[in-house]
């Protein structure tokens, strides 16, 4: 992780020439008993480090696959390019076999697709995924590319209904929402004019902008649904017809009421994936102890982030707010530019 | 710089997150999340999100740690 911003950046302020300057000048005075404790944290950290590092041996070992970890929050592009430097640097000997142990919330779903395909490179002749907690959105479409899918018996999946988050510039308010949403939106305005009630219809309508952007993203949901099948109808589902396949990515793309509803192996019988494994036996504790490692070290990366806050925090007592929300706001508008 | 219009509650600490941008190129997600600033996560949720959309801006997908383990950040940084 890379470090904080430096306790003097912080307290940046514009004098009258416009020039910049620091509220702070002893920005070392810093308690021993932070110090203390974020050195412990880097150390704990270190070790966390190295237990992942030996359970991913450990993995390889009993698998006689090669592994790669995959945990992100946001699939992004430039993540694609990050994962094809480390495959082509540290699996070259990959001999066609290879095991994915991936945990993300999702992401960019075109990075996603290219990502799987790149996958599937290395692991020509079998690709394997184990999902130790979950893999949503962008992600399932990842794990729905391989020979085969292990699921911890908590691991969850989830829909692929394209997620939008952006401004709405009128209200002045962020705004999350799929194309279900829009679809649900329409009917709304369109059983209000059936029923009669056309100026609250006409309002609503009016009130729907860019309808351009609204038809890209319906149209999006479409793509998701392309590459689902494509993955799903040459490998891990390849013994179904075009139709079956269709049918379930119908069913990731359209037929989950949230975004966030829970796919678990059960689910995936339900919607006619069953040929996936729910880990157990020694594959399951060394996947879950990367999981739990990996979460372990995150929560302290959390712990040592805010104790830098908190000595920022401090800091920014001295400049004279006794650091309480309300009073660290007035004292914020003073840092605002007019 | 900062032609994102947020609601006004935000908008100090929007213009806050632009000056140390201004004076040090860049910031990531993580920082900004970790400032003494925000009273709740949506606050620095909203002012993420308004800085994903200022066009003077651009957000990059920062690698911060190598093989095996690869970690992320998200990075805005200002426009050349």
């Amino acid at each position: 992780m890379s470090g904080l911003i430096p306790v003097e950046d912080l307290f940046i302020n514009r004098n009258e020439s416009g020039t910049w300057q620091n509220d702070i000048s002893d920005s070392k005075n810093e308690a021993p008993d932070t110090r203390e404790r974020t050195v412990i944290l880097d150390e704990e950290i270190k070790a966390l480090e190295r237990q992942i590092e030996k359970d991913i041996e450990r993995f390889r070992d009993l698998r006689k696959n090669r592994c790669l970890p995959f945990f992100i929050d946001t699939i992004e592009f430039e993540v694609v390019d990050d994962i094809f430097d480390a495959l082509r640097e540290k699996y070259k000997d990959c001999d066609g076999k290879l095991d994915v142990i991936i945990d993300s919330s999702g992401g960019d779903i075109h990075a996603a697709y290219n990502l799987a395909m790149l996958f599937r490179k290395y692991g020509y002749k079998e690709l394997n995924f184990f999902v130790p907690r979950w893999a949503k959105s962008a992600a399932t479409l990842i794990v729905c590319s391989g020979d085969n899918l292990y699921m911890s018996p908590i691991a969850e999946l989830g829909p692929l209904d394209p997620q939008i988050s952006q401004f709405n510039p009128l209200e002045r308010r962020l705004e999350d929402f799929s194309p279900l949403h829009l679809g649900a939106t329409l009917e709304l305005i369109r059983n209000e004019f059936k029923a009669g009630n056309k100026d609250l219809a006409n309002g609503l309508l009016q009130r729907l902008q860019f309808p351009l952007t609204l038809g890209y993203i319906i149209k999006s949901k479409e793509v998701s649904q392309n590459y689902m099948c494509k993955l799903l109808g040459s490998r891990l589902l390849k013994n179904l017809t075009p139709n079956e396949i269709k049918s379930i990515a119908d069913k990731f793309t359209e037929s989950y009421p949230d975004h966030s509803y829970c796919i678990t192996t059960s689910e995936l019988n339900e919607i006619g994936i069953n040929v996936v494994k729910e880990l157990e036996g020694p594959e399951l504790d060394i996947i879950w102890n990367i999981y739990k490692s990996h979460a372990k070290k995150q929560d302290l990366q959390d712990e040592k982030n805010s104790l830098e806050s908190n000595k920022n925090l401090d800091g920014f007592r001295k400049t004279g707010s006794s650091g309480n929300g309300n009073k660290r706001r007035k004292h914020i508008r003073k840092w605002g530019i007019p | 710089m900062g032609d994102t219009v947020i609601q006004d509650d935000y908008q100090d600490k929007y213009v806050y997150i632009m000056d140390i941008l201004a004076k040090r190129g860049e910031i990531s997600e993580e920082e900004i999340r970790s400032l003494p600033i925000f009273t709740n996560k949506l606050e620095s949720r909203t002012i993420i999100e308004a800085l994903k959309h200022d066009s003077n801006l651009k957000i990059i997908t920062k690698k911060i740690s190598e093989w095996p383990m690869l970690e992320w950040q998200k990075v805005f940084r200002i426009s050349p």
